[in-house]
């Protein structure tokens, strides 16, 4: 009997808590999967906007028409100076540099040749059997990463049509990378904790970028592991289980990539990812252990009575043994059975709250995981971040039935918490009220400045806690960093109606969440940034098509600062231009904040190239962009008085090989508003501005000789028309003083001059 | 229960037992296995790699196939192996193909050895030869004074292609073939028709550096050692042919993962074979193999229109043939 009933009460607890590890290991599982799954997802959208980048980039390499015109000279004339190619050659080499993107910018010619290449030794070669030549005169097109023989490395070429000034196809213009970019993109690993990575398999199972674990040889590394051969066979996106080069078992999800025909594998070791399951694995057997030895004693103490209290004692037992916790014996007793009976009855409370209190932890973990996968399931899937914060929000209060939850961002320049979104009314009001916090005020600010979850249990019993009026109801309280690594991106607070609503479980909970909630916002704001940037480039593109189109200068620099300073969303931006002979810079075109009364206006400021403290005088100096990013701490930074918000400013040298053209400043009442991106990006801007600069001015040059040999000429035959040398003179001193528009012209003749060689002409 | 109705259960159990036991000893029907001999173009080495692995790993064994590999050499021509049915599958270059084809031989190419063509102008890297202008005024190593010999004709097609007048380089006939030895020696500049594979490794074990210019690069470009059939085997053996490129595949696969052990296996084949030599050219040939934008073996259609326009351009074929018949990747891609 002592073992039965041992047995009986051991089996359904060792049944709860199995089923309650399964269920949690389980969950975990899933978590790291929709982890990776968010993680791939990023991955591809990276890759995805750097082609789209790298488009564009090739769309810039000829906007301007006059390079346009250059090139379509050189592909339909194929006997053409070598002068002509050298100055296209340096045109691509200047604009290669420049972006920075392409290792090679190359035009191919209708018949499949390379007429001009910023590798001139690719000059010459045949490409007809070249997909990116036969597509590329179609459309857009991207290779898959290839070995290149000649340059003895994997590259990418990404070809569309050249088409000339009047609209025909006349070639093929080609940029080539090497792989380092979708290598960075792989080696970034944020969300990937300790032992996971991604990395890049190509078709043929070679692997591209860098291993975490292992070293890469282009063309020499393979992988064949389960995820690896799925993923090419399938040409698919999926997931699952198995082991990796290592041979470790590893969680993997894998993408493909059709546009570069490539697999991107995102694998974390299980070991890792089990962890904590193994933990409420090592703890739930704990608390069998418990019951098993209570339930045991129990049973000792049961098979040792007597008599009739010991029947019903027995009977009892058997009850308990049958699964019937809520089991009690009414011996009323003051004797050692009565005690015995008391605390048999105890014993079974104690048994029945402990299988109890399982059971209730099994069906709290499960739906926490159901919550948390559910939320990152929909998380990966979104890209903008107040329907990313209502979401999350909404989800956790109404999966936990909690009272309130909200979303504060953390904006680590200004060091505040700004309310994001909450649930609710109270949610609204604070949201509307733009509700801001600063690092380590309250739960909130705590809960930022230390990267830690703050849990108040019970708000009464701690003094440090502050009432929110529109929350009156809030008994208990959690603020949970949002971060990756030591970066807080955020914190979501979620408050109870029920003191001890909130505890230590809740924070388990809630910290699958959060880890989600970060990478999704790491998602968003990458996608963001490489969307903006590609939106930008896309401004460079039109700004300088517009402005190719205007052949007055100044209008056409007004033009410029006006759409840099709507198209970039910037506070001001200013052109000054270089006046060669005094080597000051010349104030000619701003671009004023929509509705400002200056619009239209651009003063008479003049800055000296030499000037110290001016950091448009320095741009022109270095030849080099100048980013200050709080002009307050930038000493001497001169403050202008119709500019009173400047933040920061970015000035970048409008230059034509090393020629100086000018300056383009721009400035935003931002702090920090400026990165090497943005400098990079204006910097495109102002040298597609600067070569619009300098064609006019040759063209306005060009023309003024023009004229002042007409009237040489003119002048030349009025004195040749004339019979005797006193009218010639006469003649030259009224045309020559009317041509220069002197009142009087006096000729001086040297006698000498005039016997001699005047007489010869 | 009663007595009678155990008894039936005995007698069910009994009966069944017999069953089953009668369906294991059952003989599963024994599929024939298929014998093919493959015709090569060269000697063996580690060119054939994938074959080699096939055998040695058991690919071609689960395929349910056994093969014979018939080395060749400069007197046999593995067209006429194939033709007179000495050998079911044979290797040769795409242009034999296209003219075989129009002298009424019908081949087809059902995969490729090398996606990139190997061929080369071979120079040394100090006189700095990068570009076919560079070679005017140098003396060119070539296989006859007059260019007239078939090798030759990648040289001529790409004059042809760089606009290059023949008469504006001199001529000498190669005669040592091993790595640059002829260069050193003082004959010529530059050599055509170098394998890069074979000869860059020939040039390191002598301590040279050697300047390529690939024929691919300036638009000759021929498949050269593919592997056909004739066009009726298609017809009645896709099934095989299905099987043995699969195999042959994913020999190549492994070839290209693992060089040093692959080059064991070539030595197999022909004791003469230096190890080292055969795991070097392994190597450098890999790059040849998986291209890394299209499967291992598969074939691309501009390939063959150029080999066939330059078949044109030299009056080697009259006509064009269609070259839908002389090629298929029904069965790289797989």
């Amino acid at each position: 009997m002592l073992i039965t009933t041992i047995l009986l009460v051991f089996i359904p607890v060792l049944i709860t808590g199995a089923a309650a590890s399964y269920i949690s290991s389980q969950g975990l599982r899933q978590d790291v999967f929709d982890q990776l799954e968010s993680v791939a997802t990023l991955k591809e959208a990276q890759i995805k906007t750097w082609l789209e980048s790298l488009q564009t980039n090739l769309d810039l390499i000829f906007a301007n028409p006059d390079s346009l015109e250059r090139v379509s000279e050189l592909v339909l004339n194929q006997s053409s100076a070598e002068q002509a190619k050298s100055t296209v050659r340096s045109e691509l080499t200047n604009n290669s540099q420049r972006s920075g993107y392409f290792t090679e910018i190359f035009v191919i010619d209708k018949d499949g040749q390379v007429v001009v290449s910023t590798a001139s030794g690719q000059e010459g070669k045949i490409m007809t059997s070249q997909p990116f030549f036969h597509e590329g005169l179609k459309g857009r097109y991207i290779t898959p990463p290839n070995y290149e023989l000649s340059l003895s490395n994997y590259t990418i070429v990404i070809s569309q049509p050249l088409i000339s000034n009047t609209g025909k196809t006349i070639g093929v213009v080609a940029g080539r990378v090497n792989l380092n970019t979708l290598n960075d993109i792989m080696q970034q690993r944020a969300g990937l904790g300790d032992t996971g990575e991604t990395y890049m398999i190509s078709s043929n199972f070679a692997v591209l970028t860098n291993l975490r674990f292992g070293e890469t040889v282009l063309g020499q590394t393979y992988i064949h592991t389960d995820g690896a051969t799925q993923a090419i066979k399938n040409k698919a996106n999926g997931f699952g289980n198995y082991r990796d080069y290592r041979d470790i078992a590893v969680a993997g999800v894998y993408h493909w990539v059709p546009e570069l025909q490539i697999a991107v594998l995102a694998e974390h070791s299980e070991s890792e990812a089990l962890q904590s399951a193994n933990r409420v694995l090592q703890v739930t057997l704990g608390l069998v252990a418990i019951t098993v030895i209570i339930a045991g004693f129990a049973a000792f103490l049961i098979t040792q009575g007597i008599t009739a209290p010991i029947i019903k004692l027995a009977n009892a037992a058997e009850n308990i043994a049958r699964g019937n916790l809520n089991q009690q014996v009414d011996i009323v007793q003051q004797d050692e059975i009565g005690v015995l009976a008391n605390s048999f009855n105890s014993m079974t409370t104690r048994l029945s709250e402990l299988i109890g209190t399982l059971e209730q932890r099994v069906t709290d973990r499960t739906k926490a995981l159901a919550t948390s996968s559910e939320v990152s399931r929909r998380l990966s899937t979104i890209l903008d971040q107040k329907q990313l914060v209502t979401e999350v929000v909404e989800q956790v209060k109404n999966s936990f039935n909690y009272y309130h939850a909200h979303i504060y961002m953390y904006d680590e320049d200004r060091g505040e918490l700004t309310m994001a979104g909450g649930t609710g009314e109270a949610g609204a009001q604070m949201l509307a009220q733009g509700h801001k916090l600063a690092k380590g005020q309250g739960l909130v600010g705590r809960a930022a400045e230390s990267n830690e979850p703050i849990l108040v249990n019970d708000t009464s019993q701690d003094p440090s806690w502050l009432p929110n009026p529109l929350l009156p109801d809030t008994k208990s309280e959690v603020a949970m960093p949002i971060s990756i690594g030591d970066r807080v991106l955020g914190v979501l607070d979620v408050q109870h109606n029920i003191v001890d609503g909130l505890k230590r479980e809740d924070v388990d909970s809630l910290q699958s969440i959060v880890n989600q909630v970060a990478v999704a916002l790491q998602n968003i704001s990458s996608v963001e940034t490489m969307a903006k940037r590609a939106k930008e480039l896309a401004s460079v593109a039109e700004i300088s098509t517009i402005s190719s189109r205007e052949a007055d200068v100044s209008k056409m620099l007004e033009n410029v600062v006006h759409l840099t300073q709507r198209r970039f969303g910037l506070y001001h931006a200013h052109i000054f231009l270089h006046d060669e002979k005094t080597n000051n810079l010349q104030i000619i075109a701003c671009g004023w904040k929509e509705g400002d009364e200056h619009e239209g206006t651009h003063g008479t400021t003049s800055i000296p190239v030499a000037q110290e403290q001016s950091l448009v005088a320095r741009a022109a100096r270095t030849k080099q962009a100048v980013i200050v990013n709080n002009v307050h701490d930038e000493s001497g930074w001169l403050p202008n008085p119709l500019l009173p918000d400047t933040a920061s400013e970015l000035a970048v040298p409008l230059l034509v090989g090393d020629q100086l053209i000018g300056v383009l400043d721009v400035q935003s009442d931002r702090l920090n508003a400026f990165t090497e991106e943005d400098a990079s990006i204006q910097t495109t801007l102002a040298s597609q501005i600067a070569v619009t600069v300098q064609n006019a001015r040759n063209l306005v040059q060009s023309k003024r000789l023009a004229e002042r040999e007409a009237l040489v000429n003119i002048i030349t035959q009025k004195i040749q028309s004339a019979t005797t040398v006193e009218d010639a003179l006469q003649v030259a001193v009224r045309e020559l003083g009317h041509a220069v528009g002197m009142k009087s012209t006096m000729v001086t003749l040297d006698p000498k001059v005039l016997a001699g060689e005047g007489q010869d002409n | 229960m009663n007595k009678t109705s155990l008894n039936k259960i005995g007698l069910l159990i009994g009966l069944m037992a017999i069953l089953i036991s009668a369906c294991g000893t059952q003989p599963t029907p024994v599929v024939p296995t298929d014998k093919v001999t493959i015709q090569l173009s060269w000697f063996h080495g580690v060119e054939y790699a994938g074959f080699y692995t096939a055998v040695e790993k058991g690919y071609y064994k689960e395929e349910n196939i056994e093969i014979v590999l018939n080395p060749g050499g400069p007197e046999i021509n593995p067209i006429d192996e194939v033709q007179n049915d000495k050998a079911q599958f044979g290797i040769t270059s795409g242009d034999s193909l296209i003219i075989a084809k129009t002298n009424q031989q019908n081949f087809v190419s059902v995969a490729t050895i090398f996606r990139k063509n190997p061929l080369t102008i071979t120079s040394l890297k100090k006189d700095n030869i990068q570009r076919p202008e560079d070679l005017v005024g140098k003396t060119v190593g070539v296989y006859s004074l007059d260019l007239s010999n078939f090798f030759d004709l990648p040289f001529l097609a790409l004059l042809n292609r760089t606009g290059l007048d023949r008469n504006s380089m001199n001529y000498a006939l190669i005669e040592d073939f091993q790595g640059a030895n002829e260069i050193k020696a003082g004959n010529m500049d530059a050599m055509s028709g170098m394998f890069a594979t074979d000869q860059q490794v020939m040039a390191q074990d002598a301590g040279d550096e050697l300047n390529f210019i690939y024929y691919n690069d300036y638009g000759y470009d021929v498949y050269i050692n593919t592997i056909f059939v004739k066009e009726e085997f298609i017809q009645s053996n896709a099934d095989l042919i299905s099987r043995l490129i699969k195999a042959t595949i994913k020999g190549y696969q492994y070839a290209i993962e693992n060089p040093e052990e692959v080059a064991g296996f070539a030595v197999k084949y022909d004791p003469n074979l230096d190890l080292k030599y055969q795991q070097s050219v392994m190597k450098a040939q890999i790059p040849f193999i998986s291209t890394g934008d299209a499967p291992i073996g598969s074939m691309d259609a501009d390939v063959w229109e150029t080999t066939q326009q330059i078949l044109l351009d030299f009056d080697l074929i009259a006509a064009p043939i269609d070259l839908n018949t002389i090629y298929t990747n029904q069965f790289t891609s797989q």
